[in-house]
């Protein structure tokens, strides 16, 4: 039986970083993939591909907005097929790029199902003709990294034809007339805008009385307001009782409420389940969560010491860069380089962002949880109107938003809403990393025209409001 | 007439361009234009459905089969069409072509009765390949009702050529001749794909017809049909069949686990029961 020091189940982004990060090290790491490519659902079915096609479909809009020519925007007719002409390179260029990051670190790998048989014991079964032949392992740690996939609610039968989940909705050669979104996350979100930009009729229905409702209002209201210009309806506050399609040709989709909803095609997004089935962890005792998620410290670690679990099968926040990280800083832990660093770093440390049209990204605390903590925070505005770049850019919507103290000093969060708003995140993301004060903002010269810019304006909205407003501040105290 | 000389004489016959191959029929090829209009007219397609006596008939027949979903009887053509919509509308349109142009081989109907069930086999088993990796389930549909559909055009060429040969013998044959059927099986894809141009099918069908029996490389569209190919023939039934299939290239492109296979090794009753139409 082979032995290594880590085998890491998955090569997604948190399976990738934390074999990177162990085999850097200097030990012996195998990392295992169910499937073909590596690269997880990150590269093949969600963050990759739904981005590829955003980008291609954001790219039409500005051309028809700037051109004034609506010859060129997406609309009935346009074949998905078309938009995702370049996704097979991209996922390729990725998955070529992760491959070869892992072969240049000398980790091993192997392809097919990995299952704990016993304490540090690995089965790996393959598929196709070797299925009957099992390759059996060693390892000093485990790190499980093995994602997660969408959430089968009851009452949504997904067949992956007319009622698709975001693993499938991509797979659509071409555009629905009409398309009900089942949730209001930030898939959901995502793909609402991005399929109402194409000029499909889009129902979004969730229980919330506004989409992403963890975010400030004034974005998610930015967002709806663009959802309904592209003729979009967000059905807020409302309770799925099922879904079905009539075997022909339309699906239907019944609330609580007695609303009655028919469209071509339903997207379910109401939320993922990890991937836990098949690992063999009963067999070792790792503890599960209530929510069927595997249960770890600060560290990302189970109850069991040789077994960590990092990326999306330990939990929120999701988000492919927090996975990275958590893989880094698991490995390093299991180490003993670092006993220091919470693995699961709380989600105001981490930059947030979702890819809806236009996007969302934040960093820090929320208007909303700042004032909770801080009392009458102050908040700078730069409207996106009141930058030159962004009306060259025709971006008629956006903002910046710079949350401070009472005092109007210390920055406490960056919240954008526009175009650029994954990008733009990562000055403000510096600027409280450094401990920048609001003034250091103002004082900084930045290009012209540029949307980071609106920083600086921001930051004197803030200067001004702290400056009239000295009784408030005092108030606040 | 031995097979090499008969197949020597088929592709003489298609590098000169004199093979009649079956062409759309014009109603059904009206169906799939009305379907992919911006607001479909229901009466209209109606109209276009019982002009063509063939196509009516069919068409309501295939709509009441379990290949279609049936749940209630459909007893017009109104009610099959508002019920159906235009997904299905367009499938049906499309088999009813297969089943009476493509899939027609003078002199033995049932062996293109055969071929067409084994099609449509095909295509159901591909449709739940395609759900089970995430792919476009019509696409996939379609790749596998149509990959053979160059072999019954290549039977009735090679009746026609052994008849013009003065082998009189193939209209009263049972079955097509040893030679006819070794000369489509190597043909066919070729065929297939002429046939599909001619139709005027995406790009990707007919590569999916032109290659579905070369080696499936990478190309999980082709893996798609040649798996499912292999599920309809069920050519491995029996104890061995996991193993067998397991071992085929287009479970490995497909990433295939046993699981996989197991599950749609138990689809097979139910697919070929709709697959009788």
């Amino acid at each position: 039986m082979e032995k290594f020091d880590f085998v890491v189940i998955g090569s997604g982004p948190a399976g990738q970083k934390a074999a990177v990060c162990a085999a850097q090290a200097g030990t012996k790491v195998l990392i295992v993939e169910r499937e073909r490519a590596v690269g997880g659902a990150c590269v093949h079915h969600g963050t990759i591909p739904s981005k590829t096609l955003r980008e291609t479909v954001v790219a039409m809009r500005n051309l028809a907005r700037r051109s004034g020519d609506d010859a060129h925007a997406p609309g009935e007719g346009t074949e998905v097929a078309s938009l995702m002409t370049r996704l097979q390179d991209v996922v390729k260029g990725h998955e070529d790029y992760i491959e070869a990051q892992l072969r240049r670190n000398s980790v091993h790998m192997a392809r097919g199902q990995a299952k704990i048989i016993g304490p540090n014991k690995i089965e790996i079964r393959s598929p196709g003709k070797g299925f009957t032949e099992s390759r059996y392992v060693t390892a000093e740690f485990v790190i499980l990294a093995v994602g997660s996939r969408p959430r089968e609610p009851k009452g949504v039968p997904v067949d992956h034809e007319n009622i698709l989940d975001s693993d499938s909705i991509l797979s659509l050669t071409y555009l629905p007339r009409s398309l009900v979104v089942l949730g209001g996350g930030v898939v959901a979100s995502e793909y609402a805008s991005i399929f109402a930009a194409l000029g499909v009729e889009v129902t979004v229905v969730d229980t919330n009385a506004r989409p992403m409702a963890f975010l400030d209002s004034d974005l998610t209201t930015a967002y709806q307001k663009q959802l309904e210009e592209f003729g979009g309806t967000y059905l807020g506050g409302r309770k799925i009782k099922d879904v079905s399609h009539d075997g022909l040709g339309t699906c239907e989709v019944r609330l609580e409420d007695g609303t009655v909803l028919h469209a071509d095609k339903v997207l379910s997004a109401l939320g993922r389940v990890a991937n836990v089935e098949g690992l063999g962890l009963e067999s070792v005792g790792v503890t599960l969560t209530n929510r069927g998620l595997v249960a770890v410290d600060a560290h990302c670690r189970t109850n069991v010491p040789y077994i960590y679990a990092v990326g999306d099968v330990g939990g929120p926040p999701s988000l492919a860069s927090s996975a990275m990280e958590q893989g880094r800083r698991a490995v390093r832990h299991a180490l003993g380089e670092d006993k220091v660093h919470d693995a699961k770093a709380s989600s105001s440390d981490l930059p947030f962002c979702a890819y809806t049209i236009p996007e969302i990204a934040s960093i820090g605390l929320s208007e909303a949880e700042a004032q909770a903590k801080y009392g009458a925070v102050i908040v700078g505005r730069a409207p996106y109107a009141e930058l030159a770049r962004a009306h060259i850019a025709a971006m008629d919507a956006g903002m910046i938003k710079v949350i401070a103290d009472p005092e109007g000093r210390r920055i406490l969060g960056v919240q954008i809403v526009g175009e650029n708003a994954s990008e733009l995140v990562h000055v403000g993301q510096m600027a409280i990393l450094a401990g920048f004060e609001v003034d250091v903002l103002v004082e900084a010269t930045f290009n012209f025209p540029t949307l980071a810019e609106g920083y600086r304006v921001a930051a004197l909205d803030v200067v001004k409001q702290r400056d009239v407003a000295p009784a408030a501040v005092e108030a606040a105290e | 007439m031995n097979s090499r000389s008969l197949e020597t004489l088929v592709e003489e016959r298609i590098a000169s361009g004199k093979v009649e191959l079956p062409v759309f029929p014009s109603s059904a090829q009206e169906v799939l234009s009305l379907c992919d209009a911006e607001d479909v007219d229901h009466k209209k397609l109606a109209t276009v459905i019982r002009r063509d006596a063939s196509l009516a008939g069919h068409f309501l027949s295939l709509a009441n089969s379990a290949a279609f979903g049936a749940r209630v009887p459909l007893v017009s053509l109104q009610q099959a069409l508002s019920r159906l919509g235009v997904n299905q509308t367009k499938r049906i349109a499309l088999v009813v072509a297969c089943k009476t142009r493509a899939f027609v081989i003078p002199g033995h109907p049932d062996r293109g009765a055969e071929i067409l069930g084994h099609a449509l086999a095909t295509a159901l088993f591909s449709q739940e390949i395609a759900r089970r990796r995430r792919r476009n389930v019509e696409e996939a549909f379609l790749c596998g009702l149509l990959h053979d559909i160059g072999r019954p055009a290549v039977l009735q060429l090679c009746g026609e050529l052994m008849l013009e040969a003065g082998e009189a013998g193939v209209l009263t044959d049972a079955v097509p001749s040893r030679e006819a059927e070794a000369c489509a099986s190597r043909l066919h894809e070729r065929v297939g794909g002429m046939i599909a141009k001619l139709w005027s099918m995406p790009k990707a069908i007919v590569d999916v017809i032109e290659h579905h029996h070369a080696d499936v490389g990478n190309d999980a569209a082709s893996a798609v049909v040649q798996l499912a190919d292999a599920l309809a023939h069920g050519h491995h039934e029996g104890p061995d069949e996991l193993s067998q299939l397991a071992a085929h290239p287009a479970a490995n492109v497909l990433n295939f686990y046993a699981e996989d296979l197991e599950a749609l090794i138990a689809m097979r009753p139910a697919l070929r029961e709709q697959a009788s139409v």
